[in-house]
C-alpha cells in the first residue's frame, strides 16, 4: 500500500505536472524551460482543470468519487497528448549550472523542507483546509457536512471559500493516494509547494541576471530563501505563510503565483510581448489562483493589470497591455460566480 | 485576521514589525530607482512595487477593499503582491556588482548577510512552530483520545476544550461536536450554553453534564487545570482515561455500538 501510495504521489505532483507543463515551457525562450518552470506550469495547470472541473461537478451535485474519475481521467489524457506534442523538447531541457553556489541554494532549499517536517504549526485555518478535505473524503459529498462541527450545513457561511478547491484537491490527491488528508497536506503538499516556490525563485534570478552574471543566480537566490527564512517581521508577511503553510490555498497562491507573475511580467519585457503563450498561461494561472483563493481575483488582476501597464509603458508596445486584457478574462468570470455564490 | 477598525499605515506598521525589512525595501526601491538602466527590471521591480503601494494606502481603494468588499480583517494580503525580498536582494547584488575587487565584494556580501540575520527574526523561533509530534501534526494526546472514542466506524459527539478544539476533526470525521473552531475564529454570534460553561474557571458538573446529555454527547473532554464542581460519576458521565493534560468522560447511558444494532440495543433498554 505504501508503495501504491508513494507511486500515486510521484504521479499526480511530477509526472502529470511535467508532462502539461511542457505544453507551455517549450514555448519558452530554451532558458528558461527549466525543470523548475514545468513543473510549476504543469501543478498550476493541474490546479487550474481541477478547479474547473470542481465548479462543474459541484454545480451538477455529484460527488467527489465522480470528480476524481472525471479529474484522473481528464489530467491522464491531457498529459498524454502533452507529452506526445513536447516529447523532442525534453532534450532542449535547459540545467541550471552546477556550482557551489548552486549547491548552497539547494542546500536552503532542503533545509526549509525539513523544517517543515519537524515543525507542526499551531493554526486554526487548518480546521477549514483539512477539516473539510476530511470531511469530503469521508462523506463523499462536497459542502453537505459542516467540516468544524461535523452536522449538516444549515446557512451559507461556507459559499466565500466554495470558488477554492484548495481543500477538495487536498481530498482528491489524499483519495487518489490513499494518505490521510493531514499527512497529505503537512508533509507532502507543504514540501512540494516549498520545492516549487524556491524553482520559481531561481528561475527569477535567471531573468534578472544575464549570461554576463551568470555567477550570481545561485547566490540571489540562496540570499532571497536567507531572507524569506529571516522575515518573521510579523505572522502576516509573506514569507510566514510560505514556510509555515503552504499547504494552504493563500500559502499556495504567495509562494506560488505572486513570484510566477513576477516571472511571467519580467518574461513579456523581456520579449515585448511577443509570446503570446505566456498570454495563454496567465489565464491558466488565474484560475489556479482562484482555486488557491478567491482573493486572488481581486489581487493577481490588480498586479497583472498594473504590472502589464507597467512593462507596456517600459517597452514601449501597447499590446503588451491589450493582450493582458483576454488573458485576465477568466478572473471576470470567477467575479460574477463569486457574486453569485454570496448572493 | 486583523482588527478591522486599522488604517492602512497602521497595518503596514504592524506587517514590517521591527521595520528592517521594509526600510531595506524602501532603500532598494530608490537605489533602484536611480540606478537601474534596464527599464522591464525598473517597472516590474519599482514602478509595479510602488504603484501598489500607493494603491494601498490611498483612501478609495483602502474603503473599496476594506468596507465593501469586506476584507478589512485580510487587507494586509495586499502587500503580499509586492515583492519586497526579490526588490532587496537584487539590490543588494546591484550594489555588489559596482565592487571590482573580488575580496570586497565577497566581504561587503558577508556584512550585508549578517546584517540580514541580525536584524531580520527568526521564522523558526517563532511561537507559530512547535515540534511536531507525528506525521498527522496533531497533538499525540488528541490523536489517543479520538482513537479511544472512535470504537466503531461512525458519529460519536464529543466535547472538547477551546485550546484542542481545532484538532479532532483533522484526524477523524467521525467525531462530531456540538461546536466546534467556528466559536473560536467567527463566533458566528452563536451562543453554545455547552461552551460558556466550558470557558468557565471552575465548571458547574451537574449543569454541564445535563447539557451534555441533552444534546446526545457521548464524551466529555476537561482541561486538568479546571476546577470541577462536583463529580461527572454522579451524572451519567464515568471517567476513561487521562491524555496529557486532560481528562475524558464517557456517557454511561448512550449507545455506543454499531448502527445496525441499535435496534436491539434500544429495545433492551426501553
Amino acid at each position: 500500500m505504501i508503495a501504491i501510495s508513494i507511486l500515486q504521489c510521484i504521479l499526480y505532483l511530477f509526472v502529470i505536472p511535467f508532462c502539461m507543463g511542457i505544453t507551455f515551457t517549450k514555448h519558452f525562450d530554451e532558458k528558461y524551460n527549466t525543470v523548475g518552470n514545468i513543473l510549476t506550469c504543469g501543478f498550476l495547470s493541474e490546479l487550474a482543470v481541477f478547479q474547473v472541473l470542481f465548479l462543474l461537478f459541484y454545480k451538477l451535485d455529484r460527488n467527489l468519487a465522480e470528480l476524481t474519475w472525471a479529474s484522473s481521467s481528464i489530467l491522464f489524457v491531457v498529459s498524454l497528448v502533452s507529452i506526445i506534442f513536447g516529447f523532442k523538447s525534453i532534450k532542449k531541457i535547459a540545467l541550471p549550472k552546477f556550482d557551489l553556489g548552486f549547491l548552497v541554494f539547494v542546500l536552503f532549499s532542503v533545509y526549509m523542507v525539513v523544517m517543515r517536517n519537524l515543525q507542526g504549526v499551531n493554526d486554526g485555518d487548518d480546521s477549514f483546509v483539512i477539516g473539510n478535505a476530511l470531511t469530503t473524503l469521508t462523506t463523499n459529498y462536497f459542502y453537505k457536512i459542516d467540516y468544524y462541527t461535523g452536522k449538516f450545513i444549515t446557512s451559507t457561511s461556507y459559499s466565500r471559500h466554495m470558488l477554492a478547491s484548495n481543500s477538495i484537491f487536498i481530498a482528491f490527491l489524499s483519495k487518489v493516494t490513499f494518505i490521510h488528508p493531514a499527512i497529505l497536506a503537512h508533509r507532502i503538499l507543504g514540501s512540494f509547494v516549498l520545492i516549487l516556490h524556491n524553482a520559481i525563485i531561481y528561475n527569477i534570478s535567471v531573468l534578472l541576471f544575464d549570461d554576463k552574471k551568470e555567477k550570481y543566480r545561485s547566490v540571489f537566490a540562496s540570499f532571497v530563501s536567507l531572507m524569506t527564512i529571516w522575515d518573521f517581521h510579523s505572522y502576516l508577511t509573506d514569507s510566514t505563510f510560505i514556510l509555515s503553510r503552504a499547504w494552504q490555498g493563500k500559502a499556495q497562491f504567495v509562494a506560488l503565483s505572486i513570484p510566477f507573475a513576477i516571472m511571467l511580467l519580467l518574461m513579456i519585457g523581456e520579449n515585448a510581448g511577443k509570446k503570446n503563450i505566456i498570454y495563454v498561461f496567465i489565464a491558466v494561472l488565474c484560475t489556479a489562483s482562484v482555486s488557491m483563493t478567491p482573493v486572488a481575483i481581486v489581487l493577481l488582476t490588480l498586479s497583472l493589470a498594473v504590472g502589464s501597464v507597467c512593462v507596456g509603458i517600459a517597452v514601449k508596445k501597447i499590446g503588451v497591455i491589450l493582450k493582458m486584457i483576454p488573458a485576465l478574462s477568466p478572473m471576470a468570470a470567477f467575479a460574477v460566480l463569486f457574486y453569485l455564490f454570496l448572493k | 485576521m486583523l482588527e478591522s477598525n486599522l488604517n492602512p499605515f497602521e497595518i503596514i506598521k504592524l506587517y514590517s514589525g521591527n521595520t528592517t525589512f521594509m526600510l531595506m525595501f524602501a532603500l532598494s526601491l530608490i537605489y533602484l530607482w536611480v540606478f537601474e538602466k534596464d527599464k522591464v527590471k525598473k517597472a516590474v521591480l519599482v514602478i509595479l512595487s510602488v504603484t501598489l503601494l500607493v494603491l494601498f494606502v490611498l483612501p478609495p481603494f483602502a474603503y473599496f477593499f476594506m468596507d465593501r468588499m469586506d476584507e478589512s480583517g485580510t487587507y494586509y494580503r495586499f502587500l503580499w503582491l509586492i515583492p519586497t525580498t526579490l526588490v532587496s536582494s537584487y539590490t543588494v547584488f546591484c550594489i555588489l556588482n559596482r565592487f571590482k575587487n573580488k575580496f570586497i565584494k565577497t566581504g561587503a556580501f558577508a556584512i550585508v548577510t549578517v546584517c540580514v540575520m541580525i536584524g531580520g527574526v527568526f521564522m523558526y523561533e517563532s511561537p507559530t512552530f512547535y515540534d511536531a509530534e507525528n506525521l498527522y501534526e496533531i497533538p499525540d494526546c488528541v490523536i489517543d483520545m479520538c482513537d479511544d472514542i472512535l470504537i466503531y466506524e461512525r458519529e460519536y459527539e464529543v466535547v472538547f476544550p477551546d485550546e484542542i478544539l481545532q484538532y479532532p476533526r483533522l484526524y477523524s470525521a467521525y467525531i462530531v461536536m456540538p461546536y466546534g473552531f467556528e466559536m473560536l475564529q467567527f463566533q458566528y454570534g452563536r451562543n453554545d450554553d455547552i461552551h460558556e460553561e466550558m470557558i468557565k474557571d471552575t465548571l458547574n458538573v451537574p449543569y454541564l453534564a445535563a447539557l451534555c446529555e441533552g444534546k446526545h454527547v457521548h464524551y466529555i473532554v476537561i482541561n486538568q487545570n479546571k476546577k470541577l464542581d462536583g463529580k461527572f460519576e454522579d451524572y451519567n458521565y464515568e471517567f476513561v482515561g487521562e491524555y496529557g493534560d486532560y481528562r475524558m468522560y464517557k456517557s454511561t447511558t448512550m449507545f455506543f455500538g454499531p448502527w445496525e444494532e441499535y435496534e436491539e440495543w434500544l429495545a433492551a433498554h426501553e
